[in-house]
């Protein structure tokens, strides 16, 4: 089996050698290993702090010399293709658009509460999810005014948690 | 050498000084960023001010069941409480605890897992690789297959080996290694070899938003693997006794930590690790913990309040729910009131602890529901083929004459826990007192 290492931060780079692996696999019909090197710069979730295991002076100087976004503009600014104006106002405009997408997204009702037992299986319900979402309902309806965490939690499904039986 | 020893240990002091007030910033970013939730029983009694915490030294000094191992294993046991001391501790601490008296009596045991050099993401094994060095605390590779098969070797050679599997919902990788290798490895040797030495921990139940990939409670897919044990401490000290015993237990015990009971203060927690976890937690699990050696019995459910007219059995996180469905059983707030009839509220309600749910505690169990003559078991496990259903069966067989109304079980639907929907499937206290005034009226 063929493998090749390439410059995950390299945007044409990885272009490149998947072009060329795909070509072998077609032309050979044989598998590649094409392993594309990066760096994690980001925590791993919202609530890592990475820099209790890496040095954040590491993280930095990736952010800054090995960025592949910012390397592949510099490429396209030195082919003249883009400008410092066109970037700003890309950036401005996307963070825009993402705003209101999440402002919007925020004000959405969430699924009917019923939707819970859905897709556990295709085609017919079996009888104990039936049952189940029907023993739910029946709660729901008995608790869903007086039992404050409940409450305040049913409004906001589409359905109210109405609509499990 | 004391100098280059204290300055390393100012350096590590510093170190998590450091981790701590970062985390304590990052904590209280994530609070002033998020809708505080209501609190989980609303403004009712709950875990909070449970009752079940022992908070002072002569109550956790005096914890049933209790056995002090002062000496080597094996000596004669001192039954003594003068002179004892405690500390305050959550339950990382005390799981953290308990695995420091292991590494520093047994020169033979181990402790690994993903992350765990690094302190775990639930902090359990935090300074435990600059307190007994990188050869006995160390990271493994992420794989649950290679780590539990790496346990049964090394115990199998004679070594306590401590596991860690990040989440109970990733031990399904491990499920070949633990249930063909780790529960028959005794077995199918006449007896020749086995693999008491292996203990796997792991974090598991619900948070509150975890989804459905950090939220399951596996332990009912081990309860046929007839060799393994299966232990879930519901407390700090329950969780250093337990784990103390389930180390030094001469089976392979899997010992599931319900990680929302993890940290002390009501607010989201903060983990630094590859594999970080915000912990919502449901009130202060502290308590006063012996920091001597001591260990607590596997198989031995315990009785937290006695009663004549209704079992109500359950394990971990859903203890502290229980405990308010029962508060607002004999006092409910108004807007339940009419839910609850004044006949029932002065029912006397015995809960029980169950601890060890393989081979869990049948006689404890028979005892009191045969004295009560119902019973409602509550898990945070889906219902079908859950360890409720196991219990059920042998009660029913045991205990057929003298049951007033089938037995109940409180459960999370057969459903993945999807994060959107978790605050109905998962029981909650309003669903357990639902089954206690159903049980009590049939």
């Amino acid at each position: 089996m063929d493998t090749i290492r390439v410059d995950g931060n390299d945007v044409l780079a990885v272009l490149a050698a998947t072009r060329e692996a795909r070509r072998r696999c077609v032309e050979d019909g044989r598998g590649v290993l094409l392993e594309a090197m990066t760096y994690r710069v980001s925590h791993h979730s919202t609530s890592d702090d990475s820099f209790a295991y890496r040095p954040r002076q590491e993280v930095e100087e990736r952010k800054r010399i090995d960025n592949p976004i910012g390397r592949f503009r510099l490429w396209l600014h030195s082919q003249g293709w883009w400008s410092d104006a066109e970037e700003e106002e890309l950036k401005t405009r996307l963070k825009k658009d993402v705003m209101t997408a999440f402002k919007r997204a925020e004000g959405v009702k969430r699924h009917a509460l019923k939707e819970m037992f859905t897709d556990v299986y295709g085609g017919e319900e079996p009888w104990h999810l039936k049952e189940q979402r029907e023993e739910l309902g029946a709660l729901i309806k008995k608790y869903g005014n007086d039992w404050e965490p409940w409450t305040a939690e049913l409004k906001k499904f589409k359905d109210n948690g109405e609509s499990l039986s | 050498m004391f100098t280059s020893q204290s300055s390393a240990a100012a350096r590590i002091a510093k170190r998590r000084l450091l981790r701590s007030s970062t985390a304590r910033r990052v904590a209280r970013r994530a609070v002033s960023t998020q809708v505080e939730p209501p609190p989980a029983g609303g403004h009712l009694p709950g875990i909070a001010t449970s009752k079940f915490l022992r908070t002072t030294r002569d109550a956790a000094l005096r914890t049933p069941g209790i056995t002090w191992r002062d000496d080597e294993h094996g000596a004669p046991v001192r039954e003594i409480i003068g002179g004892r001391e405690t500390r305050k501790m959550n339950v990382y601490q005390a799981v953290r605890d308990a695995m420091s008296i292991a590494l520093m009596k047994d020169d033979t045991a181990v402790v690994f897992g993903e992350d765990v050099a690094f302190g775990g993401v639930f902090r359990c094994t935090m300074g435990l690789a600059e307190e007994f060095g990188r050869e006995r605390v160390f990271n493994t590779p992420l794989s649950e297959q290679g780590i539990a098969g790496f346990g049964i070797g090394l115990a199998a050679m004679g070594q306590t080996a401590i596991a860690e599997i990040q989440f109970a919902d990733y031990i399904f990788p491990a499920f070949d290694q633990l249930v063909n290798e780790a529960a028959k490895y005794r077995y199918r040797s006449g007896g020749q070899f086995n693999v008491g030495g292996l203990t796997v921990r792991t974090p598991t139940m619900s948070v509150g938003h975890g989804g459905l990939y950090h939220s399951q409670s596996p332990e009912g897919f081990f309860m046929g693997a007839a060799g393994l044990k299966i232990v879930i401490p519901r407390s700090p000290i329950q969780a250093k006794g337990l784990l103390l015993s389930s180390i030094r237990d001469p089976n392979p015990v899997i010992f599931m930590e319900p990680k929302i009971l993890y940290r002390s203060a009501g607010t989201y927690g903060f983990m630094a690790s590859s594999e970080a976890f915000p912990l919502t937690c449901i009130g202060n699990v502290v308590e006063q913990v012996p920091i001597d050696d001591f260990e607590l019995p596997i198989g031995r459910a315990e009785t937290l309040t006695t009663g004549t007219d209704l079992t109500l059995l359950t394990w971990g996180t859903p203890v502290y729910h229980c405990e308010t469905a029962l508060s607002m059983l004999a006092n409910p707030p108004p807007s339940l009131a009419k839910h609850v009839p004044a006949s029932l509220r002065s029912a006397k309600v015995e809960l029980i602890d169950l601890r060890t749910i393989l081979p869990w505690d049948v006689e404890t169990v028979l005892e009191s529901v045969k004295k009560t003559g119902r019973l409602v078991v509550v898990h945070e496990a889906c219902r079908t083929a859950g360890v409720g259903a196991e219990i059920a069966a042998e009660v029913q067989k045991k205990a057929f004459l003298k049951l007033n109304a089938p037995v109940r079980r409180v459960t999370a639907w057969d459903v993945p826990t999807g994060l959107q929907y978790e605050k109905f499937v998962i029981p909650d206290a309003i669903r357990i007192l639902d089954s206690i005034v159903e049980t009590l009226a049939y």
